[in-house]
């Protein structure tokens, strides 16, 4: 999958109850991308989802079209459960309450589903198959201006004993990685010249949100809430049912762990776009992939003569 | 399955180089049902219910050979202004029927009838049901309350 300018496939990501993103792109207005393409081909940075390990019974895949258009929003609503109360339900035997109950809405002797239930299935198979194929990787516009790898060991010296302070030691702790990136100007182009738009265009604030530099924000935002996490959107609980990973792809390497932290802020110096974010990132495991290739597979060099 | 993958193998790993260690993700969770429910009666007049669950900051279930017991933690906030008071008695007392679940490590597929089928009508997406894995919820622990304290604060 290619990178995309759409909000669409990343916002509609579950983000938990208090965090909701709307698809805001006006009718009409486009985003434009002032940096050179050039450059960011070279060495692109590039932010993707790995979907937690689950075999969600896809048996084949429908309509696939993660570059629709910005403004389909809609397409991955949660289904709504036919009963109306919001708490988690599981197989149990026991039998109605022994006090009460009756006429409290929602507390009845009926046996009651699971939150293994055919309702949560078909929500876990559909957020799987949202995160494995329709959430594109996020290409930055603008690579980090900043990127530090930070290394560091477990280890103790703090112990005494007749003879001295013990050195304990424990190994590689995971890695860290910091980066602060650059959000582009906020400017929007029309789709069409001669048709009155909606939107707002040119370089000013209120072209925010149709820009190309604050949707590719919004889109690695979406990421870092959603977590990679197939949430429980019918129980309404913080229970996701399990996690994945986020990916860095960058200077033929791969890093795959957690986005720990995310920060932006707005800056009355540059109201026009051009303000930092920055981003921790704890990795799991780090591959160098230009160099993962088997030696029967290098063919030998030929002679210049 | 290896002892790499074992849950409590933590980081764990045979290989020497510590290269390809492995970090487990996953994502536990409890679930208390008193008398059956996640819910008591609240308020009389407007037939309310109280969710105890999201009042929950900490369950532990230990047990032994001989005995098994659990206990819970909730924060209850002063302004929930729901009928946690029942003529001057705390609503969760001793003798309520207590069940704890909690969810397993290990993924488990077959959950729902083989050739069940479903087809999503926005993206067209079709899955067999059967096939989808998830962590299904055990129960760990089944009794009765024993003691209630609470703190006001």
């Amino acid at each position: 999958m290619k990178g995309t300018t759409a909000t669409a496939p990343y916002i509609s990501l579950p983000m938990g109850e208090e965090y909701i993103l709307f698809a805001e792109d006006n009718e009409g207005t486009i985003p434009v991308d002032l940096s050179k393409g050039e450059l960011r081909d070279y060495s692109p940075f590039i932010l993707s989802v790995e979907a937690p390990k689950l075999n969600y019974g896809l048996r084949s895949l429908g309509n696939n079209r993660p570059f629709g258009s910005p403004l389909e929003v809609s397409r991955f609503a949660p289904r709504e459960r036919n009963r109306g109360t919001i708490a988690p339900v599981i197989p149990t035997r026991s039998a109605a309450p022994i006090a009460g109950g009756d006429g409290a809405v929602g507390l009845n002797g009926e046996v009651q589903a699971g939150v293994t239930d055919r309702d949560n299935l078909i929500d876990v198979a559909q957020q799987m198959s949202h995160l494995d194929n329709r959430v594109p990787p996020i290409v930055f516009i603008i690579n980090p201006s900043s990127f530090t790898q930070e290394y560091s060991h477990i280890q103790a010296f703090q112990e005494m004993s007749r003879y001295g302070f013990i050195y304990q030691r424990w190994g590689e702790d995971l890695s860290k990685i910091s980066i602060t990136c650059k959000v582009g100007a906020f400017i929007a182009g029309r789709q069409n010249r001669n048709e009155e738009v909606k939107g707002v265009t040119g370089l000013q604030f209120a072209a925010k949100r149709d820009s190309a530099g604050w949707r590719n924000l919004m889109a690695i935002f979406s990421v870092y809430r959603n977590s990679v996490a197939i949430g429980d959107r019918l129980g309404r609980s913080r229970a996701n049912h399990a996690v994945g990973r986020q990916v860095i792809h960058y200077d033929g390497q791969k890093w795959v762990g957690r986005i720990d932290s995310f920060s932006f802020g707005y800056d009355e110096n540059q109201q026009n776009g051009g303000f930092e974010f920055s981003m921790d990132f704890t990795v799991y495991q780090h591959f160098y992939e230009d160099f993962d290739f088997k030696t029967e597979d290098l063919e030998a060099l030929i002679s210049p003569s | 399955m290896s002892v790499e993958n074992r849950p409590y193998a933590g980081n764990w790993s045979g290989d020497i180089k510590n290269k390809y260690r492995k970090v487990t993700s996953w994502t536990p969770d409890a679930i208390v049902k008193i008398n059956g429910d996640t819910a008591l009666p609240g308020c009389v007049e407007c037939k309310n219910r109280i969710d105890f669950q999201s009042f929950i900051t900490s369950v532990n279930v230990s047990g032994g050979v001989d005995s098994l017991s659990c206990d819970i933690s909730m924060s209850i906030p002063r302004h929930y202004g729901d009928s946690i008071f029942k003529e001057g008695t705390f609503i969760l007392n001793t003798g309520l029927e207590i069940h704890v679940y909690y969810r397993g490590f290990f993924t488990t597929s077959s959950l729902a009838p083989e050739g069940d089928t479903f087809t999503d009508e926005v993206t067209g997406d079709q899955f067999d049901l059967s096939e989808v894995e998830m962590r299904p919820y055990y129960p760990v622990f089944h009794g009765i309350v024993t003691s209630v304290s609470y703190e006001p604060k």
